[in-house]
């Protein structure tokens, strides 16, 4: 096959490319054709000296590199390997073009966020509010019995308000993307903006996450782990030298904790258990012999129980390192739980900022952290698991 | 803004109008609008009941305000016993746990509030264990009023925002008092050379060696305290040291030394109470924003401030209004005292005090004062530079 190519210079306009080895032969022929007259066309301007001692004028160069480059591109075509070729004659091809890259990036893997799983949100406040107010009305007063008179002497019975009052916060993350990396973007076609986007969103979940488990003392927002209103208790035996029988009766002891002190008021419907220990009582055996572990046995005893959730957010985050079970009522609706989050604003994207360099986007939401609606009806109990 | 000022009587009209309001910022390019977090001072509870030797079989109950009851019995003699044997009697009574931690040392039981802010009420019964007595009070942060100049020593830590600044008032309490120590050797016929430049002058002593080197350091105390004026620095002498102190917590002083022989060693300055909090460079982080959107601290009262423990948005750079002293006639280049004792704390004065730190013109200078026969009380101050 022989391909012709039209050449700078007036000489040699024609060069022969062979099947094999003959590109740096004509190329070479043909940059000896078109120095003269090249020569003579770069005499009127400055010339240098090149690293091998050739005097090489700009025009001179610029004719060789397009000769070396249409070189190359001859060879591309008849895929030979020229980047074996010498320096002065030019590679051509670059060796990472024999490198494939996988089409899918791998991104970093991020831990799973239960809050949204483990709670059920109140979204009933508006955006903008800066705190909120949970009021509980309570009556107070008894019936008597009447022996006669004119009744001055009949208690009455009053109405009395408490509240409870927390803040609520806008956080807040934010991308940014210039010119020049757009314009890479766009040439190379990568997902940065989504990635980045995704990482904001992220960012606030995890954000959101946080301040539900353990809230934010510097702003005042109470998580779920230490507010104040929720009950707290460190486990008498540890799960890890107890035998199934103690281990038993103690979340026995747990899961009915809120029905038997409310009067059969309260009772809790879910369990939230650190993976540590839930994949110890699903692996332990209620008893030599038996083929019950000790929480198939809980599930069977305690029906009222209906959701068990494993939280990563519970592992080792008690006193010296013990886990926490978490009981709480999710209920059947916004009337029947005991906790809830608060949050006044979804994960929103505002306007972008954009200038002729920069384009800046703000992504928001709006979160009053955990709200203990029944006080009493959920229970934290820190369980050490000593192996 | 209050109903008690909404009306407007015909004496209430004024000619012309305010220079701006308390807290409003001018807000031109160099503007540095920031988010702060005022949580300072704060403090959860701590109460310490004294553990007694018991006898054996008695009973102990140590009560959370009045309703959720931790009992031990004793089983022993042991101090220790009775002391571990409450704080898991508390750890297991979910109530308490859940609104302060227990911890035994020495004979002495503590229980931590869980939250700052938070009081609590403890009491104890059983033979000789001593009356529960609060070592620590329940504090909240304080309110931050507009205009108002704040200082910070840090950054929020709560696990999700390292970029907010912890933003307070300064005040005689949370503000601390720079000590320097000079450690004096005497040799016959020395000359010591001190300069310190404090309030951004340099006071100078030369002290000609005494008998000894105790009395070289009277001798240098006295010439300190000769020629430094009030509210600066004291110079008290221990053995043969001058110990120089801030008479105004956060006002810091520099201290540079010399002796005419040229063998410096026998003047030795150690840096003995050294933080951001000792001196007004280092922490001053800017002045309290008006915002439409906070609240009045009273019902129908006309006194909006940031509330404990929310962001604040405060002026780093730039100008803003603050309150003048009425008293005071402020011109170009005046200096400007930061208060830091009782209400006043953090407005910003032209005359010192003992309880005002001077704040150095390359961090703020007074900009535009009110118009000419106006006396509303305000002031523009541009912020240069924040630490």
């Amino acid at each position: 096959m022989t391909l012709h190519f039209n050449a700078i210079g007036s000489g040699a306009s024609f060069f022969e490319v062979g099947p094999s080895g003959g590109i740096r032969a004509a190329s070479e022929e043909l940059a000896s054709s078109v120095q003269a007259p090249l020569a003579e066309l770069g005499a009127r301007v400055d010339s240098t000296t090149d690293d091998i001692g050739n005097t090489r004028w700009s025009t001179y160069a610029d004719s060789l590199d397009m000769v070396e480059y249409s070189a190359a591109e001859a060879a591309s075509q008849m895929r030979a390997r020229s980047d074996s070729f010498s320096a002065n004659v030019g590679g051509g091809l670059n060796p990472r073009e024999l490198v494939g890259t996988l089409r899918r990036t791998l991104e970093e893997r991020r831990p799973p966020l239960n809050y949204r799983a483990a709670f059920d949100t109140n979204t009933s406040l508006p955006p903008g509010l800066m705190e909120y107010e949970q009021y509980r009305a309570s009556v107070s007063g008894t019936a008597s019995i009447y022996r006669g008179g004119d009744g001055s002497n009949v208690g009455e019975i009053e109405l009395a308000n408490t509240g409870f009052k927390a803040p609520i916060v806008y956080l807040i993350a934010a991308i940014s993307t210039n010119w020049l990396e757009q314009l890479n973007i766009n040439r190379i076609g990568l997902g940065n903006n989504t990635t980045k986007m995704r990482g904001a969103i992220r960012a606030l979940q995890e954000a959101e996450n946080k301040l539900t488990w353990t809230g934010s003392e510097a702003d005042r927002i109470y998580g779920v782990l230490n507010h104040p209103y929720v009950d707290h208790m460190l486990a008498s035996i540890d799960f890890g030298t107890a035998q199934p029988d103690a281990m038993s009766e103690a979340m026995s002891t747990w899961a009915n904790y809120a029905e038997e002190q409310s009067g059969s008021i309260f009772q809790p419907d879910t369990m939230l258990i650190a993976p540590k220990l839930l994949n110890y009582i699903a692996n332990k055996r209620f008893g030599s012999g038996s083929d019950k572990t000790v929480l198939a046995h809980f599930r069977e005893a305690h029906p009222h129980i209906k959701r068990i959730l494993k939280v990563r957010e519970l592992n080792n985050a008690g006193p010296d390192g013990s886990h926490y079970i978490v009981f709480h009522r999710k209920g059947a609706g916004p009337s029947d739980r005991s906790i809830e989050l608060v949050r006044t604003m979804g994960i929103t994207p505002l306007v972008p900022d954009n200038r002729p360099l920069t384009s800046k986007m703000f992504l928001v939401c709006g979160f009053g952290g955990a709200n203990q609606i029944e006080v009493g009806d959920a229970l934290i109990v820190a369980v050490k698991l000593t192996r | 803004m209050s109903e008690e000022l909404f009306h407007q009587s015909v004496r209430d009209v004024r000619d012309e109008q305010t220079i701006g309001f308390v807290g409003q910022v001018i807000r031109d390019v160099r503007s540095v609008l920031l988010t702060g977090n005022n949580q300072a001072p704060q403090a959860a509870q701590v109460t310490t009941v004294t553990i007694p030797t018991p006898s054996a079989g008695v009973t102990y109950t140590v009560t959370l305000n009045g309703a959720v009851t931790a009992t031990f019995i004793t089983t022993t003699t042991s101090a220790d016993d009775l002391g571990n044997g409450l704080v898991a009697a508390i750890q297991g009574a979910a109530g308490f746990f859940g609104m302060a931690t227990p911890s035994y040392a020495g004979a002495v039981l503590s229980i931590t509030g869980r939250w700052p802010g938070m009081a609590f009420t403890i009491t104890a019964t059983g033979a000789s264990i001593g009356t529960p007595t609060t070592a620590t009070s329940s504090a909240s942060a304080s309110a931050v009023k507009f205009g108002r100049g704040l200082v910070s020593d840090g950054y929020v830590d709560n696990g999700i925002d390292n970029s907010t600044k912890k933003t307070f008032v300064p005040s005689t309490s949370n503000m601390a008092a720079m000590v320097k120590t000079l450690s004096v050797t005497f040799a016959a016929s020395e000359v010591y050379l001190i300069d310190i430049t404090v309030r951004g002058q340099t006071y100078k002593v030369l002290v000609d060696a005494t008998t000894n080197s105790a009395d070289t350091a009277t001798a240098i105390s006295n010439a300190i305290n000769g020629v430094l004026p009030a509210a600066t620095v004291v110079a008290t002498t221990s053995t043969a040291d001058v110990v120089l102190t801030a008479e105004v917590a956060g006002q810091g002083f520099s201290v540079a030394y010399g002796v005419k022989s040229g063998t410096i060693a026998r003047l030795a300055l150690a840096h003995t109470t050294d933080g951001i909090l000792t001196d007004i460079t280092r922490c001053f982080a800017g002045v309290a924003v008006r915002r439409r959107d906070v609240e009045d601290a009273d019902s129908y009262g006309d006194n909006p401030e940031y509330a404990a423990n929310r962001n604040l948005e405060y002026c780093a750079g730039g100008r803003i209004v603050v309150q003048r002293d009425t008293a005071e006639s402020i011109s170009a280049g005046d200096d400007i005292y930061l208060e830091t004792s009782g209400a006043d704390a953090g407005r910003f004065f032209k005359t010192a005090s003992a309880s005002r730190i001077w704040l150095p013109p390359a961090f703020a200078v007074w900009d535009r004062s009110e118009k000419s026969g106006n006396s509303y009380g305000v002031q523009q101050l541009r912020i240069k530079n924040a630490a």
